[in-house]
């Protein structure tokens, strides 16, 4: 069973002007367990969608979306809560809270996760040390320049040890060297056994990947592929 | 542990958003402040009243005829005092006057020149003496309007088939007596009688001093003492009583029927204070809307996160009423009541040339704590709700 699939997904947005988008069409997919999936194409395809989505961050209009064979268009907000605390985030914008600092910002998701204070906190320094950033620990997330508030959100997103990453173009700020380092992290989540869904142009990320879904103004084309360079 | 890491993010976030936190509790102060200080005002007013009640007679009795309180006749003093039970009958005769071009208004007071050693505490200068001129002890807000000092010679301020006499002011009551002789002018009662063209005798009322336990038997007699000849022969003058309980139960209704004045006054501001709220609440909505977005996203509960903005409000709150009720005591104490002792006090200027009196008590204090909380609370927790229940992608937009 895959871990994470939709079913004739569909998400429409109504403008304000009173005009309906067609985020997603009819998209169905699975994600297995341990895989890396790449979600690709153009601008507007709807990619940052279907992965809210898969996050339980957003509700389709259409369409069912499972994890583990559990509806989540089902789920209350506690279960949600829960999926969610399952899962780790990059977004796009990073998505910090600018007046916290570097540390907050990472060890916040880890209160509803019931981590202990000390713990939380040693969490947050060892993967600021990783990602050679244990100088910037008590800098307001505000301050920090973009590639170093992208490093903090892919930390954030592993601090809570997750079962499924979900990241929107997680190298898009970070220098050669840096995404390198990001792309070698990923890599050693997915020996660990866990699942990752990206969403990147970056060709370091794209060959990671061990299916890749194309995605064109909300449908999916052509059918999945396998990646040709799985590194399992 | 969970809770308390809430609420500890609850209490951060009171530094986090620090402008949004300021101007919350900028306009806590701007509602709370004159709402504390003029009930503490109000409350300190009533203690004052209370505490003059019971330091004062058992009885007062005046005098009624066709049903509105009229002067007593000479003989009305020696018919009360030979009833049983009677210690002391002090007559006085008190009415309003007016000073000055821009005629003050006054109450004057006579009484008789044994009573005034109780006053002698006080005032300030000597207490006055019957003559030929008028001595008067006058209080401090009159003797400030009117720029009189100890030795002040007053022209006639009325007029009287015997004729007027100049008056001088031989004491000045102390800044820290009672608020009641501000506007007050001490004379004996033969001056007082001679001001108000009244034959020798008459009294507007007498305080009746009764022994321990007789005070009801003794108001029941003299409400069946026969009436009393009036002198300009418009019938009799019938005996009214009113007891000391009668007192502390009426002072505190005119009191309060100005505290319920205030507190309907407040209510209206209240009102407007949540609408203000909600467009102070405003201040940051979209940072604030984003933040409980990112958590929601990052595993938090909606339980969770009204938790944590009803930590923020009550952080808030306490902040906003203490500081008020902390304020209130300065601008009471230290400042004197400065501009608000005139809104609740009739006839008290800007700045009171005495003590005002006021007490803050720990009621009011939760009180505006409470409201402080709905305020706070209408504007930060609905707010926080509207952005929790929604999906996080869409509130991160």
């Amino acid at each position: 069973m895959a871990l994470l699939d939709t079913h004739a997904l569909c998400k429409e947005y109504r403008l304000s002007s009173g005009i309906l988008i067609r985020a997603l069409e009819e998209v169905s997919l699975a994600v297995e367990r341990g895989s890396i999936t790449l979600l690709t194409g153009p601008s507007g395809s709807g990619k940052t969608t279907l992965l809210a989505l898969l996050g339980a961050l957003d509700r389709p209009t259409r369409g069912t979306v499972r994890l583990e064979g559990v509806e989540l268009t089902r789920c209350s907000d506690v279960e949600l809560a829960r999926v969610r605390r399952r899962m780790g985030f990059v977004f796009q914008d990073y998505a910090l809270i600018p007046n916290l600092t570097a540390e907050e910002n990472i060890t916040y998701p880890l209160i509803p996760r019931r981590v202990p204070p000390a713990e939380r906190r040693q969490r947050a320094l060892e993967l600021l040390q990783r990602f050679g950033m244990e100088n910037r620990l008590r800098v307001r997330a505000g301050s920090l320049s973009g590639g170093e508030q992208q490093r903090v959100a892919v930390a954030r997103a592993l601090a809570g040890d997750p079962d499924v990453l979900l990241a929107d173009e997680p190298t898009s700020s970070l220098d050669a060297e840096t995404a390198d380092f990001v792309c070698a992290v990923f890599q050693e989540f997915h020996h660990a056994g866990k699942t990752a869904i990206l969403v990147s142009h970056d060709p370091r990320v794209v060959a990671l990947a061990t299916a890749v879904y194309s995605l064109r103004n909300g449908q999916l084309v052509p059918p999945p592929t396998a990646a040709p360079t799985a590194s399992a | 542990m969970l809770f308390l890491d809430i609420v500890h993010t609850g209490l951060a976030s009171v530094l986090l958003h620090r402008l949004r936190s300021l101007v919350c509790v900028l306009a806590l102060l701007a509602i709370l402040l004159p709402y504390l200080t003029a009930l503490g005002l109000s409350r300190g007013l009533e203690a004052e009243a209370e505490s003059s009640a019971r330091l004062g007679a058992d009885l007062y009795v005046a005098g009624n005829q066709f049903g509105r309180m009229v002067p007593l006749p000479p003989d009305a003093e020696a018919r009360v005092k030979q009833l049983e039970g009677v210690t002391r009958v002090v007559p006085r005769v008190v009415g309003e006057v007016f000073l000055g071009k821009d005629h003050q208004r006054a109450v004057l007071l006579g009484l008789p020149p044994s009573q005034f050693p109780a006053w002698s505490s006080t005032v300030e200068g000597e207490l006055p003496r019957s003559g030929s001129v008028n001595e008067l002890v006058i209080g401090t807000t009159l003797a400030q309007r009117l720029n009189l000092k100890i030795g002040s010679m007053i022209p006639p301020f009325y007029q009287n088939e015997q004729g007027e006499r100049l008056s001088r002011v031989v004491g000045l009551f102390k800044a820290n007596a009672p608020l009641w002789q501000a506007n007050l002018i001490l004379t004996t009662l033969d001056t007082a009688q001679a001001i108000f063209a009244q034959p020798a005798g008459v009294a507007t009322d007498l305080l009746v001093w009764c022994r321990p336990g007789y005070e009801e038997a003794v108001a029941r007699s003299i409400t069946w003492l026969p009436s009393l000849g009036d002198q300009t022969g418009r019938g009799p003058v019938r005996f009214q009583v009113t007891t000391r309980q009668d007192l502390l139960v009426l002072l505190p209704q005119g009191l309060m029927h100005r505290e319920g004045l205030f507190n309907l006054h407040f209510v209206l501001v209240f009102i407007i204070g949540i609408l203000v709220f909600l467009v102070v609440s405003g201040l940051g909505l979209g940072e604030r809307r984003r933040e409980i977005a990112i958590l929601k996203a990052m595993g938090w509960q909606t339980d969770q996160l009204l938790l944590r903005g009803v930590v923020e409000s009550v952080a808030l709150s306490l902040m906003g009423a203490c500081l008020a009720f902390l304020l209130a005591w300065v601008w009471l104490r230290l400042l004197n009541g400065y501009g608000i002792a005139g809104v609740v006090l009739a006839g008290v200027g800007v700045m009171p040339d005495f003590q005002v009196p006021f007490r803050l008590a720990p009621i009011p204090l939760l009180l505006g704590f409470v409201l402080a909380f709905v305020i706070v609370g209408t504007g930060t927790v609905y707010s926080s709700w509207r952005a929790a229940i929604a999906p996080p992608r869409d509130a991160m937009r």
